[in-house]
């Protein structure tokens, strides 16, 4: 079966430095795959290399069995419309209420008029348990409100497949566990989703399989269950925490 | 050794040359992109920009507008006392605060404090990933947020001026009065006799085109710097030496058509 | 910066080295876009000159050397006080804006430097000299410019132009007097950006606008006081 996300041989250096070396994740429908890995492994390129926002040395990218396409602005935007990023911190609009940032892309992508679009917009805000903050702005609701309103707007396109780079850092507990469980709500719809992060609490919570990085190569991935002590000295010491 | 000199001489020349004409590509581009946007801009947006970088700034183009006002009596009085032409302050005021004063400091003004800023809000949108994460969701930055900034400023500009003349035009006939005692009146007719439309059109013609070398200037500014911290501080500075020197070179090439 | 007391600074000898830095950054690093745009300045005022000139059948030869003293006494200050006003303004703002924000000016009073001689001082003097080079070299460059467009477009002769015979004693008091005033105003004006917004990517642009209309609004008002107390 074609999977939601498909990176394959993906090499980038910047300034000579290796940063991702030979690098593949596929990431099936409904399934949840967690990247881990030290700050500056690489990770957060990953996410951005996903959605054609870098531009990789050497490998591909397919979302839904569909390469993208860097000839254009245009094709490239085209070929991603399967996929969304939520960027760290979610990064909102900070003079935008909520609900006008989740709306953004279904009328600029949809369409949809400025009546459908805020409803629709309010109704995946009530999704991720933020419909009475609909018209407050970034600014005055917590980082983890921010956060949610991140993934309603992210879902606003209803992606087959969705990054997440480091969706739970700085949050606190009450927080992350909402955010965990908005990503495996996301998952059970039948969306891929690919969260690169370091908070192996949320990964065991959340993660269907594991993609472990380090120096910029995949050293292990696989199965939580298939884990055992041994592989890989920083893997060990991940996974004690 | 001239070989290597002409290498170096080529570097030295090429080297600027090919990044002015980067900027100019890439202006132009934008300028392009923004134009295609025009017939489907975001109607909020530009209400938003218009409210913000227009209305706040009418206090302080008025205040300038005011200055440039009494500013250009001091300074035509003067030779108008010694030529001992009073009836001809109305038409020499009018015509230096129409045609080149008003829309050339209003520009100054507004370039320095709304292009800037702008610039800088777009550098700190990058430094913030905003614009990225609205890419990754396939929006098109230019046409959601870039464009109506651009056609928002571009059109504050010309509204601020023709409300500067105004303020320009009556703070000159006090000022008539108050310092050379020449009738607010008396100024009204002498700008009359010799002033029409024409010229407030032509100064106003002017601003339309500093006002898209604010906008594209400031946009560019905030799109090239790094995206970081001290990129931002570096955008707003560019945005107001360049879009000075562009407002200067229209200014020539303006005049020269009129 | 915040919460100190605004600088007082003119009693205090400056750090020479850092005065010379900054005056090779600030003044002559804004020499190239002053004399640029005082020279095309020159050449919008001649064709405005031309313009009236044909309208009223003068001849131009004869307003040429009005030329020289109206720009001695007016556009000259004027104009360079704007350009520096933007270029020198906005340099100063963002940079002691991010100086405070970057806390460097605390380490600098941490190590026992007296910020008034190292930082506000060298940039005032620097800002006084720099502003009187570029009205200079802008008037040259105006005139210059003014008359070499004349003699091109065949509406008047170059040497009309650049003829200082009508300029007088008071003009150039005028002159130095403006051009002064607005060298210092524009340090100071900046200075006082910065400690109002300093903090964060935002601040420093802010302080880098508010120098700038700030610097502005004081050109204006120098060259109207002035203006009325030399008439």
């Amino acid at each position: 079966m074609t999977p939601a996300l498909e990176i394959a041989g993906l090499d980038m250096s910047f300034g000579g430095r290796r940063v991702l070396d030979d690098v593949a994740i596929s990431v099936g429908f409904g399934e949840v795959v967690y990247v881990i890995g030290r700050s500056g492994a690489g990770k957060s390129v990953l996410a951005r290399l996903a959605l054609g926002l870098l531009t990789p040395d050497r490998g591909e990218i397919r979302i839904s069995g569909r390469p993208l396409d860097r000839r254009s602005p245009g094709a490239l935007r085209r070929s991603r419309s399967g996929a969304s990023l939520v960027l760290q911190g979610a990064a909102l609009l900070d003079w935008l209420t909520l609900e006008e940032n989740v709306a953004l892309p279904l009328r600029h992508r949809r369409r949809l008029s400025r009546g459908a679009a805020a409803a629709r917009a309010r109704e995946l805000l009530a999704g991720v348990g933020l419909a009475e903050l609909a018209f407050a702005l970034p600014g005055r609701v917590s980082a983890g409100a921010r956060q949610r309103a991140g993934v309603a707007r992210a879902l606003a396109l209803e992606p087959d497949a969705l990054v997440l780079d480091e969706p739970t850092s700085g949050l606190d507990p009450q927080a992350v566990r909402q955010i965990d469980d908005l990503v495996r709500a996301v998952a059970r719809r039948g969306t891929g989703v690919l969260v690169v992060s370091h908070d192996m609490r949320s990964l065991r919570r959340v993660a269907d399989r594991l993609v472990f990085l380090r120096d910029g190569r995949v050293r292990f991935a696989g199965k939580l269950a298939e884990l055992g002590p041994g592989l890989d000295d920083e893997l060990d010491r991940f996974l004690a925490e | 050794m001239t070989d290597r000199a002409l290498v170096a001489a080529g570097r030295a020349v090429g080297r600027p040359l090919v990044g002015w004409l980067r900027a100019a590509g890439a202006l132009a581009l934008l300028a392009g992109r923004s134009a295609t946007a025009l017939g489907s801009l975001d109607g909020r947006e530009l209400a938003r920009i218009l409210a913000w970088d227009g209305a706040q700034s009418l206090g302080l183009v008025a205040i300038t507008a005011a200055l440039a006002g009494a500013l250009v009596v001091v300074q035509t009085g003067f030779f108008i006392r010694q030529l001992g032409v009073l009836g001809l302050l109305g038409w020499g005021a009018g015509y230096a605060s129409l045609r080149e004063v008003c829309p050339l400091l209003v520009a100054l003004v507004y370039a320095g404090r709304v292009g800037a800023a702008r610039a800088a809000e777009v550098a700190a949108l990058r430094a913030g990933e905003q614009l990225p994460a609205l890419e990754a969701l396939g929006v098109d930055s230019v046409r959601a947020l870039l464009a109506p900034r651009l056609w928002g400023m571009a059109a504050s500009v010309l509204l601020l001026t023709a409300f500067g003349d105004v303020v320009a035009l009556a703070a000159a006939a006090l000022a008539a009065r108050g310092w050379l005692g020449l009738p607010v009146l008396e100024f009204w007719r002498s700008m009359r006799r010799s002033l029409g439309p024409r010229d407030a059109a032509l100064g106003l013609e002017k601003s339309a085109a500093f006002g898209l070398a604010i906008a594209l200037s400031a946009l560019r500014a905030g799109l090239a710097a790094p995206a970081n911290g001290r990129g931002v501080g570096q955008a707003a500075r560019a945005a107001v030496v360049h879009a000075i020197g562009w407002i200067l070179l229209l200014d020539v090439l303006l005049t020269g058509g009129m | 910066m915040r919460g100190r007391p605004a600088p007082l600074v003119a009693f205090e000898r400056p750090a020479l080295a850092e005065t010379a830095r900054q005056l090779w950054s600030l003044g002559l690093g804004s020499l190239p876009i002053a004399t640029l745009a005082l020279a095309f300045f020159g050449v919008v005022l001649e064709k405005h000159a031309a313009l009236q000139a044909q309208r009223a059948l003068l001849d131009l030869d004869r307003i040429g050397p009005m030329f020289m003293k109206l720009l001695v006494r007016e556009f000259a200050p004027i104009m360079a006080g704007s350009v520096l006003a933007a270029r020198l303004g906005s340099a100063t703002g963002a940079e002691l804006a991010w100086m405070d924000a970057s806390e460097q000016l605390d380490a600098l009073s941490l190590y026992g430097a007296r910020i008034g001689r190292e930082v506000y001082l060298p940039r005032l003097l620097a800002g006084i000299l720099g502003t009187l080079l570029v009205g200079v070299v802008g008037v040259l460059a105006a005139s210059l410019a003014a008359g070499g467009f004349a003699q091109l477009t065949g509406t008047g002769r170059l040497s009309a132009f650049v003829s200082p015979r009508l300029v007088d004693g008071k003009d150039l008091a005028l002159f130095w007097a403006k051009l002064g005033l607005d060298g210092a105003s524009l340090p100071l004006a900046a200075f006082l950006a910065a400690r109002r917004h300093g903090r964060g990517p935002r601040g420093i642009a802010r302080a880098a606008s508010t120098a700038v209309v700030w610097g502005v609004l004081c050109v204006l008002v120098w060259d109207i006081l002035l203006g009325l107390a030399f008439a």
